[in-house]
């Protein structure tokens, strides 16, 4: 069996700030009632559920609200095939979906200095970039393509989006974030 | 001659000369100046030609609303027509030109249209040029559109980068004169997080320019001490160089910056379009000074008052060394003031009014001027620049009382308060009678989404026009849009003295004749005069919409900001109406033109759209493959070989996929799961024919119809277990197909326990065609893929060569095939496995060309060319995919419906050229019967036309009426410039119809 | 340009982050309709100056569909609730009824 292979090879970016893809490790698709996930879930994974519009993340371990009845979980690769048999057990009659949908997107990181990350995305998304929490989780629209968004407790953000459009994420991506086009709105 | 003072000029830098070029000639200004004030410094006073006439213009105002000094900026390869000379802002190494002339700006031909300028009056497209209809096509619309319009359009494209920003704020001020800083301010200390932004390139707008001599400096100081107090707050944002262009519903606002306009470099984007959304959006655009319409009011050499003294103020340059004042105000008698300060002769000030007694004009006589009052224009004099003005009584008819040799006239007519932002989003006006202006009427404000107004003016733009009166006002709406309260320590404005009222002059002289209002300009840009607006109001235009139009009163690029209310006045006049009943124009956005790069953003070049790739992208564009785009999708549409031509290609490709084997990249094909206990009642419903029998394993091709019954998609729907289909949709079609799951599932049938998981990127998808296509995928090694462990419409879960896979025996080729599906990060290195295995076996990458041939060869229909929106299943013969045993699918009602079964529908064939040529895609059949009209009756249409490699000869699909009852009989195809293809309809399956190749 | 906070997950999205999807609480005819009834249902749509009960999608958020009460002239929000009803809740109603007396939903009883 061969690796797994991103979009993009791993493409990275320095600009006002840094730009990298990042390996997408494992994703599995939740969908159902908010209650049956939650049961579900608890059996088959360390990580409370997050509230509407946020992720939680413990470690290698992520779990995302992604809709109210659709939740994404972020894992090593090598556990989703057992994470999915255990939480399509412990679901029982409940009716949720789980399945494997790890290859599926492009996962970037923007980091750097101050609101520079949060600039990078504010040329891009129709979105008060201040007012973005930490554990916050944003889907929105990336210049022409869906994508989410969330910010990690070291200000780097994790962004994602459908696996095909990849370059063209990374593209509007570093284009935003050239260095000298910092605008510094987000200071204030 | 060099206009240039030898002193004052507070925004330029004397220590840093910039060059600049105009129509090829070298000239030098400063640091600081705009191209305009640099071209009064050098002396040129001629900039451009109007529109119509071809009259020579010279620079009219100070700021964006000059209509006159428009120049194309750069050099030839990136030129960008139409920039207003007083916005463009000096650096080392501009290249201008001037626009609408031919041979050079001095000797245009064009301007022989003012001779003729009595046969060009308002309207006179549509009285001129009406017979022959046809010469208007080939004579006149050609000549018309070659002499007129402004700067030609560019050559190349835009080779400049921009970029959007999202932001947002609980207060936007639009504007940085005093009022705006002011409104910025208290909004600020209510701690609201402020946008201000300031088109030109200072702060504090007309503040000091406007200041008497005495109170410049504490002008100043003011300037200085509401910046620095805007500055130390941190929920403050300022910005210059930015316009606010426009403001639309629930607070959206855009911001045209103008980021390296003035500093050109590499990598900098040129401009950047601010998106913002504001809570409250504080309007504080100053006002906008009118002309007055007086004979030969636009010759170069006329300018506006308030224009002259920041030039002399601003940029230390005079536009003339003996300058007279035209007035009905005591505004305009600042600019004497400023003139006399710096040591330019004014010879009069010429004051409408039949006194001027106000602390202003006193000011005047004390500094030596001579005040007329009661007194006109009766003509400027000069032919491109102003020589001297000859007086008149006002109340006459424009008999001369006097000459006056000056070489420029500054000229007021009083202001009007800027309100075109207050308009954008609904705010409506109210006339003032005794000012003379339409002011923003504040009962009459924009509302948001929450029905409460949202648009606030304040300052001169709310009619405030004296600077402390401004300042105040501002106080008060910057805190009242943030919930404040005024700030008790806002820095002092310096006091001004009263001003007396102006007179309402319309017209100069009053009693004017007809020869003398031919020569009075109210649109300069657009060249309309007050007597083509009373020519309007004859010809019964009454509406000043009407009249706009048919003169094309301010409609040229400065969208009338000085000729509005001029002409407004002029047709209330010739109606015998006030002015208010006449009514206004809505102002539109944008405040200025913007870029079109700014508008496009980030979205050009390779980002203009999402190009969507699928994980063996880069194999095909290592092979070279020519591309076909499919929704966003690139495609191979072949693999051409060294020296191959596409169609070469395309033949070799499916004659490979007959007689070896192909492989085909299909990951683009959409993938829905759906899954629950309802799942098979739900697809019934999607799907005409009947799903929710399929059994686990199994594969069955379905259609799916929009409620108008009309086909929308197709695609294999693969039966995973009881509970879970996956449904296969077209490549451009996954995403609606989703969407449109979800919306009957959301909206409709929300009790349904069913979910949808758009598969579509999880997957990799390959397809391998051909008679060795088994014999390729058993040298991988893994599944049992024989006929009987796999059979034809069957599905498995296995491995291929170390790979989880999951193989789909469905053709659309009508060959033997297989589609295997593999995680999407694996889709590469499974390819590449595949691609070496077949080289045994003589396998050939096929791209979607040959797919197209193949499937048209077997008479399968490709939605979007058998399909097309207005066709139903029924049409394309495919009555054994639509259940008669359902109760309801959706589109089965609508295809009940009278037109749906009319017998005279047109339905799917195949044709048979008889000479064995290709149809042309699209081709018409017509009958040989004339209809009840005498016309030729069209029949029917190609909707797929091949040459067929495997049967040498064209092959084509088409929907023809009642065709399948017409099998043999041969129809015509008209070929424009050809003679008729005459083919024969025959059964739309040309090859193997039993189907015995797939299924082995 | 619109802003419309989506119900089903609270956010107050951009005009851009939603899909339009038309007239709200259409009644779906099958195949047993009347062809008056079906053509109804698949054409005839109101176009109100004033308040409209439209459909609309967080297409680029949660992917929920839901229904805005919009004034088509004032741009006014009445409120937004999820599509899984038949009419307008009675707050939104009253609402309405604030600014434009005597107004009932299309379709309801007067």
């Amino acid at each position: 069996m061969s690796d797994i292979a991103t979009a993009l090879g791993g493409a990275r970016y320095e600009g006002f700030a840094l730009v990298e893809e990042a390996q997408a490790g494992g994703m599995i698709a939740l969908r159902g009632d908010w209650a049956d996930l939650g049961s579900a879930l608890s059996a088959a994974l360390p990580l409370e559920m997050p509230q509407t519009r946020h992720i939680v993340t413990d470690g290698e371990r992520s779990l995302a609200w992604m809709s109210p009845d659709e939740a994404l979980v972020f894992l090593p690769v090598d556990e989703v095939a057992e994470t999915v048999r255990r939480i399509t057990e412990s679901a029982g009659d409940a009716f949720v979906t789980a399945i494997d949908v790890s290859d599926m997107r492009a996962v970037f990181r923007i980091s750097g200095e101050g609101t520079g990350p949060r600039e990078v995305l504010s040329k891009l998304c129709p979105v008060d970039m201040r007012s973005i929490q930490v554990g916050e989780l944003r889907r929105t629209r990336l210049s022409q393509v869906p994508a989410a968004f969330w910010i990690g407790s070291d200000g780097t953000i994790t962004v994602i989006c459908f696996r095909s459009v990849a370059a063209y994420a990374f593209e509007v991506l570093t284009r935003a974030a050239r260095a000298g086009t910092e605008v510094g709105h987000l200071a204030s | 001659m060099s206009r240039r003072l030898t002193s004052g000029g507070r925004y330029i830098d004397r220590s840093a000369p910039q060059g600049f070029t105009f129509d090829g000639t070298t000239f030098e200004g400063y640091a600081g100046d705009t191209l305009a004030s640099a071209l009064l410094g050098a002396g040129v006073t001629l900039v451009g030609r109007s529109f119509k006439y071809h009259r020579p213009r010279g620079i009219l105002a100070a700021g964006p609303e000059e209509p006159n000094a428009l120049v194309a900026l750069g050099p030839k390869e990136r030129t960008e027509p139409n920039q207003r000379a007083t916005t463009t802002e000096l650096f080392d190494g501009l290249t201008a030109r001037s626009q609408n002339r031919w041979p050079s700006l001095k000797h245009d031909v064009g301007a022989l249209n003012q001779a003729v300028s009595k046969f060009l009056p308002a309207g006179f497209y549509y009285k001129t040029f009406i017979q022959p209809r046809h010469a208007w096509k080939h004579l006149f619309e050609p000549i018309i559109r070659r002499s007129a319009g402004l700067g030609p359009a560019p050559t190349h494209a835009d080779p400049d980068e921009y970029e959007h920003l999202y932001d947002t704020a609980d207060v936007l001020v639009a504007g940085g004169g005093v009022a705006g800083l002011t409104a910025a301010l208290a909004a600020g200390r209510a701690g609201k997080r402020v946008l201000l932004v300031e088109q030109m390139p200072h702060w504090g707008g007309r503040l000091v320019t406007d200041a008497l001599p005495d109170a410049k400096e504490e002008a100043g100081e003011t300037v200085a001490a509401l910046l620095s107090a805007l500055e130390a707050l941190p929920n403050v944002h300022l910005r210059t160089r930015t316009m606010c262009a426009g403001i639309y519903d629930h607070g959206y606002v855009l911001c045209h910056e103008r980021v390296s306009d003035h500093a050109p470099a590499a990598g900098i984007p040129r401009h950047r379009l601010w998106k913002v959304r504001a809570g409250q959006i504080v309007v504080a655009t100053g006002a906008i000074e009118r002309p007055i319409a007086f004979p030969m009011n636009d010759l170069p050499g006329v300018m506006l008052a308030g224009a002259v003294r920041d030039y002399v103020e601003c940029y230390g340059v005079t536009p003339g060394d003996t300058v007279v004042i035209v007035t009905n105000n005591d505004d305009a008698y600042r600019t004497a003031l400023s003139l006399k300060a710096a040591g330019i002769a004014v010879p009069a000030v010429v004051d409408a009014r039949g006194a001027a007694d106000g602390a202003l004009p006193a000011m005047a006589r004390a500094a030596g001027i001579d005040v007329r009052t009661g007194q006109g224009v009766a003509k400027v004099l000069g032919k491109t620049g102003v020589e001297g003005v000859q007086l008149c009584a006002q109340g006459s008819a424009g008999e001369v009382t006097d000459t006056i040799a000056c070489d420029a006239v500054a000229v007021s007519g009083g202001w009007s308060p800027a309100v075109n932002l207050w308009s954008h989003c609904g705010g409506k006006l109210r006339w003032r009678e005794d000012a003379a202006w339409f002011e923003p009427d504040a009962d009459k404000a924009p509302t948001g989404a929450d029905g409460r107004a949202f648009v606030a003016v304040c300052g001169a733009a709310n009619g405030r026009m004296g600077a402390r009166d401004a300042a105040t006002d501002a106080a008060g709406v910057g805190a009242a849009a943030a919930g404040g309260e005024v700030p008790g320590d806002l820095p002092g404005v310096p006091d001004a003295p009263e001003e007396a009222p102006l007179e309402p002059v319309w017209l100069m002289p009053a009693d004017a004749q007809i020869e003398a209002r031919e020569k009075m300009w109210l649109d300069f840009q657009n060249d309309v005069k007050v007597s083509d607006v009373e020519l309007a109001a004859r010809e019964g235009f009454e509406s000043v919409e009407h009249t706009k139009r048919y003169t094309t009163l301010g409609m040229a690029t400065d969208q009338g900001k000085t000729s509005n209310i001029n002409g407004l006045a002029i047709l209330a006049k010739a109606l015998d109406e006030g002015v208010p009943q006449v009514g206004t124009t809505t102002f539109r956005p944008p405040w200025t033109p913007l870029s079109f790069g700014s508008i496009v953003g980030e979205a050009k070049g390779s980002a203009f759209q999402p190009l969507r790739r699928t994980p063996m992208d880069s194999w095909h564009e290592a092979r070279g493959a020519t591309w076909e785009p499919v929704g966003h999708w690139r495609r191979p549409y072949c693999y051409p070989r060294r020296a191959e031509s596409a169609e070469e290609a395309v033949e070799r490709e499916v004659l490979a996929v007959r007689n070896h084997v192909g492989i085909l990249d299909a990951s683009t094909l959409g993938k829905i799961l759906v899954r629950g206990p309802d799942a098979g009642r739900f697809v019934d419903m999607l799907y005409t024919n009947m799903m929710s029998t399929l059994k686990p394993g199994r594969c069955r091709y379905g259609l799916m119809c929009s409620e108008n019954g009309f086909l929308m998609d197709d695609g294999v729907v693969a039966r995973i277990d009881e509970q879970t289909f996956l449904c296969h949709t077209t490549t451009g079609g996954a995403d609606r197909i989703h969407a449109w799951m979800e919306d009957w599932l959301q909206c409709e049938w929300w009790d349904w326990k069913v979910h949808t998981v758009n598969l579509t990127e999880a997957w990799g998808q390959i397809a391998v065609a051909g008679p060795k296509a088994r014999k390729v995928l058993e040298s991988l090694g893994g599944m049992d893929l024989s006929a009987e462990a796999l059979p034809f419409m069957g599905w498995a879960d296995g491995t291929l060569g170390g790979f989880d896979v999951r193989v789909y025996r469905i053709s659309f080729s009508g060959e033997l095939s297989f589609e295997i599906a593999v995680r999407a990060g694996q889709a590469r290195a499974l390819w590449d496995r595949l691609v070496a295995a077949g080289d045994a076996h003589g396998m050939a990458p096929y791209g979607t060309e040959a797919l197209h041939v193949l499937r048209a060869e077997k008479g399968f229909i490709m939605i979007g060319d058998e399909s097309d929106g207005t066709v139903i299943p029924q049409d394309l013969g495919l009555d054994w995919a639509i259940s008669k045993k359902k109760d309801d699918y959706l589109g089965k009602r609508a295809q009940a419906r009278m037109h749906m079964t009319d017998a005279g529908r047109w339905r799917l064939v195949g044709l048979e050229t008889l000479e064995g040529e290709v149809l042309p895609d699209g081709a018409y059949a017509v009958s040989n019967e004339k209809d009840e009209w005498g016309n030729t009756r069209t029949i029917g249409r190609v909707t797929s036309s091949y040459r067929s490699p495997t049967l040498n000869r064209g092959i084509a699909m088409a929907l023809v009426e009642k065709g399948p009852e017409r099998m043999g009989e041969v129809i015509d195809f008209p070929i424009p410039g050809a003679d008729p293809i005459a083919a024969r309809i025959v059964s739309p399956v040309f090859y193997d119809p039993e189907g015995e190749k797939q299924n082995v | 340009m619109l802003k419309l906070r989506c119900p089903c997950c609270g956010l107050v999205a951009d005009e851009t982050e939603l899909s339009p999807g038309g007239e709200a609480h259409l009644v779906r005819r099958g195949p047993e309709a009347e062809d008056d009834a079906f053509e109804a249902y698949l054409f005839l749509r109101d176009n109100p100056k004033g308040p409209h009960l439209e459909r609309w999608r967080h297409a680029y958020g949660c992917g929920k569909w839901f229904i805005a009460a919009r004034d088509t002239a004032t741009m006014e929000v009445f409120g937004t609730y999820p599509a899984q009803t038949k009419g307008p809740p009675a707050e939104i109603v009253d609402k309405i009824r604030d600014r434009v007396p005597g107004w009932t939903a299309p379709g309801e009883a007067t």
